[in-house]
C-alpha cells in the first residue's frame, strides 16, 4: 500500500513538472551559437579536381577548398588580389607577370611558390589531365605545341624566382584575369595532384579557406576552417554540406531548422517568399533563358523571317510574369543586365501577333500552311514543362504549331548538340547559357562564333562571318571602350537581323538563408560564389545544433 | 544438403551472365553520350571529347567494347566511374550496406508487424477487427511510397518533433576494419517504416488468407479436439504450416526492396545503392549502373536461395535436392 502511494506521489510530481518549469523565472537567453554553416546541396560535387571544375556544385566546393591568383570580389565581379599580391600588364598586354603573396600555404603545410603555379597551370594544359577547362589557358603562348606533343613545356610560363610568375599570351586577351580567377585555375601542390590513383578526388588539397575534414557520398561534407589562410581564419569553423537530393525533402528540413541555407525552391515560389520574407533573398544573375532554332536544318535553314515569326508569336511578359512568378525578366537580345555591354538599345522583338503572322506569311507559310509540327525539346523538369507549355501556346495561336518532347538531360543533350561535323535530331529546343567570367566574350563568343559550332557552345550552328570576324576583333582589342561597340554590333546582327535563336528572358538567383548568417553576398555570377570565408553566425534562438 | 547448395550457387554464374548482357545491351542502346556527360555537359570541348572517348574506349565498336567489359567482370572487376574516377566496387561498398540495413530493418518491421496483424484478422475473420485490419492493408498497399514518406516526415518530424527529418546521422557505430558506418537508430526509423508500411500490407493479407487455409484442416479440428486452447491452436499448430506462403512473400519483398528503395531513398536523402544507380543512369556512368545493376541482381539471388532453404526449415516435408 505505501509503495502505490509513493508511486502516485512520484507521478503526481512528474505530471506537474512542466507545470513548475513553466512557472520559474525564464533563464537569461545566453544562446551559445556554434559557428557552423549547415548547407544545403542536390548532389556530391562531381568534380573535386578544380582542373575539370565545370558545374556549379563542383565550382561550390572548389572555391572554398582552393584559390587561384587572382578572384573576383563576389558582387562588382573587379578582379581582386588572392595568391597573387600584385600583377603587371606589359602594354602590348600580351605579358602578365605576377607577384605572389608570401607566406601562402596549403592544407598540408606546405609552402606555395610559383612552382606550384607553373605545376597547376601546365596540369590544365596537359593532355593527360584532360581538363575541361583547358580554354582558360589555351590561349597561352605555345600552349597548342604543348597540347599536341610537341613541346615539352609551355613556352608562355615561367617561374624566374620562388614569388614571381610570368605568363605570355599569344594575342592580347582583355578578359584573361577573369578567366583567372574561375575555380578551374587554381593553384593547387603538386606532390598531392600528381598522383595516378586520384587520391586529391577525395580528399582535396588547396590553399583555399577551407579544408575537407570528412565526406562521406551522398550524406554530408565537412569543411573546416583552415588555421594558416593566408587571408586570415574564417570566422565560421565548419561548413557542413548536406547532400539531399529531394528538394521537397530538403525544404522541410530547412523549415525545420536542420539547414540554413536552401538553393531551390520548391512550388510556388511567391509563397514562399511571403512565408519566410527575412530567409528569402533575389538577385541578378548573368544568364540568359532562350528556345534555340537549329539553324543548319530546314525549316529555319535560311529563314531568318521564320525565326522572326516566332519571335513575335511569344509573350515574354506572361512568360516571366506568370510561368515563372518574376524569378525571370523578359530579354530583347542576348547579354544579361550587368553584363559590360549590355546594351539597354536593343530592340528585340516584342509581343505582337499580327506582326508574327506577317512574318510567317512572307517566310512561305501564311497562316501556318505548310509548316510541319515541330518538335519542342525539353529536359525533364517541370518549370521547363510549364514554360514549354506556355511557348507552345502562344505560338498556336500565331498558327504555328509544336508538339512537347519532354526527354532525360543527357538524351537532350545528344539530340540537341550533334558533332561539329553534323547537326543534332532537335530542330526547336529550350536552353540556356550563365557566363562564367563578366565579359560579352563569355556569352557571344561561345553562342555565336561558327568556330563553337557543335558541343562546344554554338548547338544552334549560327554562322555569320561578319559576326566572326567582329568577335574575333573585340577578343583581342585591350580597351573595353573598343570592344564594346564591336560585342553590341555582333549582337544586334545576331538578335534583330538573323533572329539566331527565340529570345525569351534573363535568369535571377534565389536562396533562403536564415537571417542569423551574416556577412552573405550574392554575387551575379551565381550562389557558388557566397564568400564562405566571409560568413559568421549571429547568436540566435533559432540556430540548432546540427543533425543531419 | 552441401551439394544442392553447391548446384544452387554456380547456377548463378549463368544468370549473372544473362543480367549482365542484357543490362549493357539496353545501356549502350541508351540514346545519351557518356563522353559529352564527362566533358562538361553544356560546353564541351571538342579536344577533351576526343580524348575522353579514347581513354575509356567509348570509340571502339559495339562488340569490342561487348567484348571488353565481359573480360573485366570475368576478371571480378566491375571497372572505373566515368564521373567519380574510383573503382565501382568501392562505389558499391559504401552505398550497398546503407541499402541493405533500410532493406532489412523495413522487412523485419514489415514481417512482424504483417504475420501479427494477419494472425489476428485470421482469428476474428469476417469480424470488425478483420475488416478494419483489411481495410487498413489495402490503404497502405496502394500508397505511392513517395507521398506515404513526406507524409510521415510532416508528421513525425516537422509536426511532433520525434524524429529527424532526414538524413543517414554523422555519429552511428562504425563497424571494425570496414568502411561500413551503421546509421543513426533515430535516423532510420522514418525511411524504414515508410518502407516496412507498404509490404506490411502484403504480409498481412497472405497471412490471413494462408491462416484461414490452415485453419479449416482436419488437424486443426483434432488439435481444437484435444482441448487446446484456440490461442495455442492458432500460434503453434496453424501458425507455422501457414509460413510457407508468407516465406515467399517475404523473401519476393525483400529483394525488391533492396532494388527498389529508390523512392526513399530520395525522399529521406539516404545514400544508398538504389539512388547511385538512377544518378549513373542520368549521368550515363555506365560502369555504375552495370555494377549496381548486377550486385542488385546477386542479391536478389541469394535471398531466393535463403528462402529456398527456409522452407525445408519450416516444413521438414520440403526436402532439398
Amino acid at each position: 500500500m505505501t509503495a502505490t502511494r509513493r508511486a502516485l506521489t512520484i507521478s503526481a510530481l512528474a505530471l506537474l513538472l512542466p507545470i513548475v518549469n513553466g512557472c520559474s523565472a525564464p533563464e537569461p537567453a545566453k544562446p551559445k551559437v556554434q559557428q557552423i554553416l549547415r548547407m544545403r546541396m542536390r548532389e556530391n560535387p562531381p568534380d573535386t579536381d578544380p582542373a575539370q571544375s565545370a558545374d556549379s556544385l563542383s565550382d561550390r566546393i572548389n572555391l572554398a577548398v582552393h584559390d587561384g591568383l587572382v578572384d573576383f570580389e563576389p558582387a562588382s565581379l573587379q578582379i581582386v588580389p588572392a595568391v597573387a599580391e600584385s600583377w603587371e600588364v606589359s602594354k602590348d598586354g600580351l605579358t602578365y607577370t605576377f607577384r605572389l603573396r608570401p607566406g601562402v600555404r596549403f592544407h598540408n603545410g606546405k609552402v606555395l611558390t610559383s612552382a606550384d603555379v607553373l605545376y597547376s597551370f601546365r596540369r590544365i594544359l596537359d593532355p593527360k589531365v584532360n581538363s575541361k577547362r583547358r580554354e582558360i589557358l589555351a590561349g597561352v603562348k605555345g600552349a597548342e605545341a604543348f597540347e599536341r606533343g610537341r613541346a615539352a613545356e609551355v613556352e608562355g610560363f615561367s617561374a624566374p624566382d620562388a614569388k614571381t610568375f610570368v605568363v605570355t599570351l599569344e594575342k592580347p586577351m582583355p578578359y584573361f584575369l577573369q578567366l583567372l580567377a574561375t575555380p578551374a585555375a587554381a593553384i593547387v601542390p603538386k606532390e598531392v595532384y600528381d598522383d595516378p590513383q586520384k587520391g586529391y578526388l577525395s580528399q582535396p588539397v588547396g590553399c583555399g579557406p577551407f579544408k575537407v575534414a570528412r565526406w562521406e557520398r551522398s550524406n554530408f561534407m565537412e569543411l573546416e576552417a583552415f588555421g594558416d589562410y593566408y587571408q586570415g581564419r574564417p570566422k565560421l569553423d565548419q561548413v557542413l554540406v548536406r547532400f539531399i537530393e529531394n528538394p521537397a525533402s530538403a525544404m522541410e528540413e530547412y523549415r525545420h531548422g536542420g539547414l540554413d541555407t536552401m538553393d531551390e525552391m520548391v512550388g510556388s515560389e511567391t509563397s514562399i517568399a511571403r512565408e519566410l520574407p527575412q530567409d528569402y533573398r533575389k538577385a541578378p544573375f548573368l544568364g540568359t533563358f532562350y528556345f534555340g532554332f537549329n539553324l543548319a536544318r530546314a525549316p529555319f535553314k535560311g529563314n531568318p523571317n521564320l525565326r522572326k515569326a516566332f519571335n513575335y508569336a511569344v509573350d515574354r511578359q506572361s512568360l516571366c510574369d506568370q510561368t515563372f512568378e518574376g524569378t525571370l525578366t523578359p530579354s530583347h537580345g542576348i547579354l544579361a543586365p550587368g553584363t559590360p555591354g549590355f546594351n539597354p538599345q536593343l530592340k528585340g522583338y516584342d509581343f505582337d501577333p499580327a506582326l508574327a503572322r506577317e512574318y510567317l506569311a512572307k517566310a512561305g507559310y501564311p497562316g501556318g500552311k505548310g509548316l510541319p509540327t515541330l518538335d519542342l525539346w525539353v529536359n525533364n523538369n517541370q518549370k521547363l514543362l510549364e514554360a514549354a507549355q506556355k511557348v507552345q501556346a502562344d505560338l498556336k495561336s500565331s498558327g504555328i504549331n509544336v508538339r512537347i518532347k519532354a526527354v532525360d538531360f543527357a538524351t537532350f543533350l545528344q539530340a540537341l548538340q550533334g558533332t561539329p561535323e553534323s547537326p543534332g535530331d532537335a530542330l526547336f529546343y529550350r536552353y540556356g547559357w550563365n557566363a562564367d567570367y563578366p565579359d560579352p566574350d563569355a556569352f557571344l563568343f561561345w553562342l555565336l562564333h561558327s568556330r563553337n559550332i557543335g558541343p562546344a557552345g554554338n548547338i544552334g550552328r549560327y554562322s555569320n562571318p561578319k559576326v566572326d570576324e567582329l568577335l574575333d576583333r573585340a577578343r583581342n582589342l585591350s580597351a573595353m571602350e573598343e570592344r564594346i561597340p564591336l560585342y553590341q554590333e555582333a549582337e544586334r546582327i545576331a538578335v534583330e537581323e538573323d533572329a539566331a535563336w527565340l529570345f525569351l528572358a534573363n535568369y535571377t538567383q534565389r536562396i533562403l538563408i536564415k537571417p542569423y548568417v551574416q556577412g552573405v553576398v550574392l554575387s551575379p555570377l551565381g550562389s557558388m560564389r557566397i564568400p564562405l570565408d566571409h560568413l559568421w553566425i549571429e547568436p540566435h534562438p533559432l540556430a540548432a545544433p546540427p543533425s543531419p | 544438403m552441401n551439394s544442392y547448395l553447391l548446384r544452387r550457387l554456380f547456377s548463378v554464374v549463368p544468370v549473372l551472365w544473362a543480367v549482365a548482357t542484357l543490362i549493357w545491351i539496353i545501356l549502350f542502346a541508351l540514346p545519351g553520350d557518356p563522353a559529352v556527360m564527362l566533358s562538361g555537359g553544356l560546353r564541351s570541348d571538342p579536344q577533351v571529347l576526343e580524348r575522353v572517348r579514347a581513354e575509356w574506349g567509348l570509340n571502339e565498336s559495339g562488340w569490342a567494347q561487348y567484348l571488353r567489359y565481359l573480360t573485366r567482370l570475368a576478371g571480378g572487376d566491375l571497372g572505373t566511374s566515368y564521373l567519380q574516377g574510383r573503382p565501382v566496387s568501392r562505389i558499391l561498398a559504401e552505398t550497398f550496406p546503407a541499402t541493405a540495413i533500410l532493406a532489412l530493418s523495413s522487412m523485419l518491421l514489415a514481417a512482424c508487424g504483417g504475420v501479427a496483424l494477419g494472425l489476428v484478422s485470421a482469428a476474428w475473420a469476417k469480424r470488425w477487427p478483420d475488416d478494419l485490419i483489411s481495410f487498413f492493408c489495402l490503404a497502405l498497399i496502394s500508397l505511392p511510397v513517395f507521398w506515404l514518406g513526406m507524409m510521415l516526415i510532416l508528421l513525425f518530424a516537422s509536426r511532433l518533433g520525434w524524429l529527424p527529418v532526414l538524413g543517414y546521422g554523422m555519429e552511428g557505430w562504425k563497424i571494425p576494419a570496414t568502411q561500413i558506418r551503421l546509421p543513426e537508430l533515430n535516423h532510420l526509423v522514418l525511411p524504414a517504416l515508410t518502407l516496412a508500411l507498404f509490404s506490411l500490407g502484403a504480409i498481412c493479407r497472405v497471412t490471413r488468407a494462408s491462416l484461414l487455409e490452415v485453419l479449416r484442416q482436419r488437424y486443426i479440428l483434432s488439435s481444437t479436439a484435444r482441448g487446446m486452447r484456440p490461442a495455442a491452436v492458432h500460434l503453434r499448430a496453424a501458425l507455422r504450416n501457414a509460413l510457407i506462403p508468407v516465406i515467399t512473400v517475404v523473401g519476393i519483398d525483400f529483394a525488391a526492396l533492396l532494388g527498389g528503395a529508390v523512392a526513399t531513398e530520395f525522399v529521406f536523402a539516404w545514400p544508398g545503392l538504389g539512388k547511385t544507380i538512377v544518378h549513373g543512369i542520368a549521368d550515363r556512368d555506365l560502369p555504375v549502373v552495370e555494377g549496381g545493376v548486377l550486385c542488385l541482381c546477386l542479391a536478389f539471388v541469394l535471398v531466393n536461395l535463403a528462402v529456398d532453404l527456409c522452407y525445408a526449415l519450416v516444413d521438414p516435408r520440403v526436402r532439398l535436392q
